[in-house]
């Protein structure tokens, strides 16, 4: 066991983890933060997308051990209590929420995307996404959603969609 | 176009799936899975388990009463007793303080074992010396009469004329057989459950299921409960596809729940997942055909081979539908057909997104585009010259009233020149373009809703349909609004919960939009010809004189009369007589008849509905590896009735993105009934860089009735997917692949 203190969701939080406990399980089972999903544990399906340090990462396979000093922003930490993060909105507004079980890591992986990439092509945002894995839309409204978080995003604002 | 309802829990994170729920003292639940195909059980010693510290109950079989389940056939208990028949066959069960006790407990569980031989495939099964899988087959409970003999657990056949007169008359004959995998659900979420049993001795389950009740049933048989002491509660649930249909870990966890006293979440692993949901079954399908030279279609006979793994699960009825589906939406004077489905000592397949129709279509319709290329006819209209139309009937002589296929046709042909025919070309690849149709059977299950107008005019909808994800909440909630004049926004919907809705028949079979729509809808009649009746009085006027909208009530010539709906739902609580405006409807689907001397042992021989499908997809043959990669595929459904237009949508291209991975990707492969690929990096569903634009074209019908029009599409649309793709790789590169899936392999073998 030992001592970890990482800010989470701009709060800090001190807990005791185990050596083998990962930063998803620590998320789920100790804060509570059940947003961030568990698909498959083992990096393939990008469920449980976080941001460490403002990356994108598998938090199945990130060690909580690793992240004693760092900043995570889970899904949780996206929206406040009145008003939606425009990539939520963007997500409700163009149908690409289904089950929703691969959307809080679709969300937070196009946060990463848009931050480095404001105004992504299709072909970016495809080879950007392509390890978060959805069975239920196709992708095809997921792009749509992410196209129109990037206008929204943008200084001259717009992006409705179809 | 309405958003999804339940669209901003879901973004936000707060939506919650079974393995979210968190409740004081809950501990955790977990299975030990066999490692053997196939063995008898001769003991399991669990004190040393039971005596670990953290430990609060440890379960075999035995703990359970001798009974059998199942939905067609009854051939499996809650956890095995004697006999381990597949690989992930739960055989223990613990429930402790946390995971890693839970997994040190599963280690110090003993199993003496004597391992049999196992049966590995359908023909294995079949031969004259292969082990019996289930020794007491014959004292088994069937739902319908079924040709059961030894491993074969239904032989389902159908004949219709005179085939071998069929062939003589005909001017060509084409016979081909394809080989098809075993694929999974793959739903993100893999299946997760929390079960109590409180001090009243009544039992809560919390879960990921597509049908609360069908859950509730389970349990309740597996535990030998009245129905009124097991309440299922559907959570949100993670995409189903038919893995989540029936009780499995549930009634383990609520076993868990009784001998510990507490609560006891079970989450499976994406490895067990791999290892226990109830796929989609592994077949071989012999096709022979008669057509005259002007394309008519004359005889068909189909020889049909489906292993179904340990169980039945839904093997008969998954038979069963491929026999009538073999025709694809066409008509035949002469049949011969023969499913056979056999148990394996392998994973029990069950029901996957129209369980039998992806299978029988990619034989019909990659035949279908053989026979037009012979022929010299163009694929359109040698489909059209054979389509089904109302009047005609189906394999086990089901006249059809539907009808449609013809204009799905037309509009697939009209949107392929807008769509399809200006794609750029790529250097080192052939293009090729493919079309296949579809018709598919919807299932029809009774089911209830009630609804209750509150005080303020606002209503809740109370139903026992769980949202999976196909936007059940938000079309049903879409027919009240409209119907009552109210904002979807203010009807709250409680949902999925068998203590608080109507019996309801689960998210299964394309079935719920309109099986449910039925009752939902007239409940909102009843409730508007409640609202207007007491209004009548109060303003004096006819009833006929009246119409709701904006939450009010006018008089139709004279608007400045008028009553708000919130002033006429108190009025009715206070008034002597009257009491709160609460209505119940339910209603069961039609299910017509059928000629009972063509089929024999077949258990889906009747539809309430069928509704019809084509697609078209473009894809790109990589010259020098084989690759198939798709550009485009165009998708046309006929729905009767879009209620949730934006979810229509995303059910076709989902099943498309589904059928795309039965087409290319997707196969779970296995070493000795082992599967070996049992994780997303090895077992390939398609990714975004996969799955092209998806082009969905809603068909409606004109004038359509609602709710009485209103059609399925969960299903459908991942039925016509891989053979469009495979006669699109025909197209481009005039070879035949008959194996799916389609991988590179394949195809540089068969162009080499």
């Amino acid at each position: 066991m030992r001592q970890i203190k990482f800010r989470v969701n701009g709060v800090m939080q001190s807990i005791e983890a185990a050596d083998n406990q990962t930063l998803l399980d620590i998320l789920r089972e100790r804060l509570h933060l059940t947003g961030t999903k568990k698909g498959c544990d083992e990096g393939d399906c990008g469920a449980c997308t976080v941001l460490l340090n403002k990356q994108p990462v598998n938090s199945c396979l990130v060690l909580a051990a690793e992240v004693d000093g760092c900043e995570v922003i889970t899904i949780e930490g996206l929206a406040n209590e009145e008003k939606n993060d425009p990539i939520q909105q963007a997500f409700v507004d163009c149908g690409a929420v289904q089950c929703g079980f691969c959307t809080p890591g679709m969300v937070m992986m196009t946060h990463a995307l848009l931050e480095e990439t404001p105004n992504p092509s299709e072909e970016e945002i495809r080879n950007f996404m392509e390890g978060n894995l959805c069975r239920c839309t196709g992708y095809v409204k997921i792009v749509e959603a992410v196209q129109t978080a990037a206008a929204r995003r943008l200084p001259e604002g717009g992006g409705e969609c179809d | 176009m309405t958003n999804r309802l339940e669209g901003n829990e879901k973004v936000t994170g707060k939506a919650i799936f079974a393995g979210d729920i968190h409740v004081e003292g809950i501990v955790v639940g977990k299975i030990l899975r066999s490692k053997v195909a196939h063995a008898r059980i001769k003991n399991i010693i669990t004190d040393r388990a039971s005596k670990l510290p953290g430990v609060l109950a440890v379960i075999t079989g035995k703990d359970f009463p001798d009974v059998y389940g199942g939905r067609t056939v009854r051939d499996e208990q809650a956890m095995v007793k004697n006999k381990i028949r597949y690989i992930g066959e739960g055989v223990a069960a613990v429930a402790a303080v946390d995971e890693e006790t839970a997994e040190r407990a599963l280690e110090l569980i003993e199993i003496e074992l004597e391992e049999l031989p196992g049966v590995f495939s359908a023909e294995g099964g079949l031969e004259d010396n292969a082990p019996l899988i289930h020794e007491n087959w014959q004292s088994y409970w069937t739902s319908v009469p079924l040709t059961r003999r030894d491993n074969i657990d239904a032989l389902v056949t159908a004949k219709k004329g005179d085939i071998e007169a069929g062939f003589a008359a005909s001017d060509l004959i084409i016979e081909d057989e394809f080989i098809l995998p075993l694929i999974h659900h793959a739903p993100m979420e893999p299946k997760a459950t929390v079960a109590y049993y409180d001090s009243n001795r009544k039992l809560t389950v919390w879960t990921g299921t597509q049908s609360a009740f069908s859950v509730r049933r389970g349990i309740a048989r597996y535990l030998q409960l009245p129905l009124s002491r097991v309440r299922v509660v559907g959570v949100r649930v993670g995409g189903g596809f038919g893995a989540k249909t029936t009780a499995t870990i549930e009634t383990v966890a609520a076993m868990l729940a009784i001998k510990s006293g507490r609560h006891v979440k079970i989450e499976m692993s994406r490895q067990d997942d791999f290892y226990a949901a109830n796929p989609r079954n592994s077949m071989k399908i012999w096709v022979k055909t008669g057509v005259k030279k002007d394309g008519r279609l004359i005889a068909r006979q189909a020889r049909i081979l489906v292993d179904s793994g340990a169980y039945d699960i839904f093997g008969a009825n998954t038979t069963s539908q491929v026999v009538t589906l073999i025709t694809g939406p066409y008509k035949f004077e002469h049949l011969d057909i023969e499913g056979t489905c056999v148990y394996t000592t392998k994973i029990p397949c069950g029901a996957c997104r129209g369980p039998g129709g992806p299978e029988a279509h990619f034989a019909a319709e990659t035949q279908m585009d053989r026979i037009a290329r012979e022929l010299g006819i163009d694929p359109f209209e040698l489909r059209r010259i054979n389509a089904l139309e109302a009047g005609d009937d189906t394999v086990p002589g089901q006249v059809l009233t539907d009808y449609g296929y013809t204009n799905v046709l037309n509009q697939l042909e009209i949107a392929m020149k807008d769509h399809l025919d200006n794609i750029p070309l790529t250097p080192g690849k052939a293009r090729g373009i493919g079309i296949a149709g579809c018709f598919w059977g919807m299932s029809g299950i009774g089911s209830g809703a009630t609804i209750h107008l509150n005080e303020d005019g606002s209503v809740t909808l109370f139903i026992g349909a769980v949202e999976i994800g196909n936007g059940v909440i938000t079309a049903m909630a879409l027919l009240v609004a409209e119907e009552l004049g109210i904002p979807v926004e203010n009807v709250s919907v409680i949902s999925g919960d068998t203590d608080a809705g109507p019996y309801e028949g689960g998210a299964v079979g394309s079935r719920t939009t309109h099986d449910l729509g039925v009752p939902v809808l007239n409940a909102a009649r009843e409730v508007k010809k409640q609202v207007l009746s007491f209004a009548s009085g109060q303003l004096d006027v006819d009833v006929k004189e009246l119409e709701l909208g904006d939450s009010r009530i006018f008089v139709k010539n004279d608007r400045s009369r008028m009553l708000k709906l919130e002033q006429v739902a108190n009025s009715r609580i206070n008034a002597t007589g009257g009491g709160p405006i609460v209505v119940t409807a339910s209603s069961t689907p039609f299910k017509p008849d059928y000629d009972k001397q063509r089929v024999s042992s077949h258990s889906r021989a009747s539809k309430p509905f069928f509704v019809f499908g084509a697609q078209a997809a473009a894809v790109d043959v990589d010259l020098v590896t084989g690759k198939v990669s798709v550009c485009k595929v165009i998708a046309a459904h006929d729905v009767g009735k879009a209620v949730f237009p934006k979810g229509v949508e995303g059910q076709i291209q989902g099943g498309v993105a589904m059928g795309l991975g039965y087409a290319l990707s997707e196969e779970a492969v296995f070493d000795q009934g082992r599967m070996i690929n049992a994780n997303f990096l090895d077992y390939r569903i398609p990714t975004m860089l996969d799955v092209p634009e998806i082009i969905p074209i809603i068909i409606e019908k004109p004038n359509a009735r609602v709710p009485e029009d209103i059609r399925g599409i969960g299903e459908p649309p991942a039925i016509p997917t891989a053979p469009a793709v495979a006669n699109a790789v025909f197209d481009a590169v005039g070879v035949r692949i008959n194996t799916l899936p389609i991988t590179p392999e394949r195809v540089f073998m068969a162009t080499k």
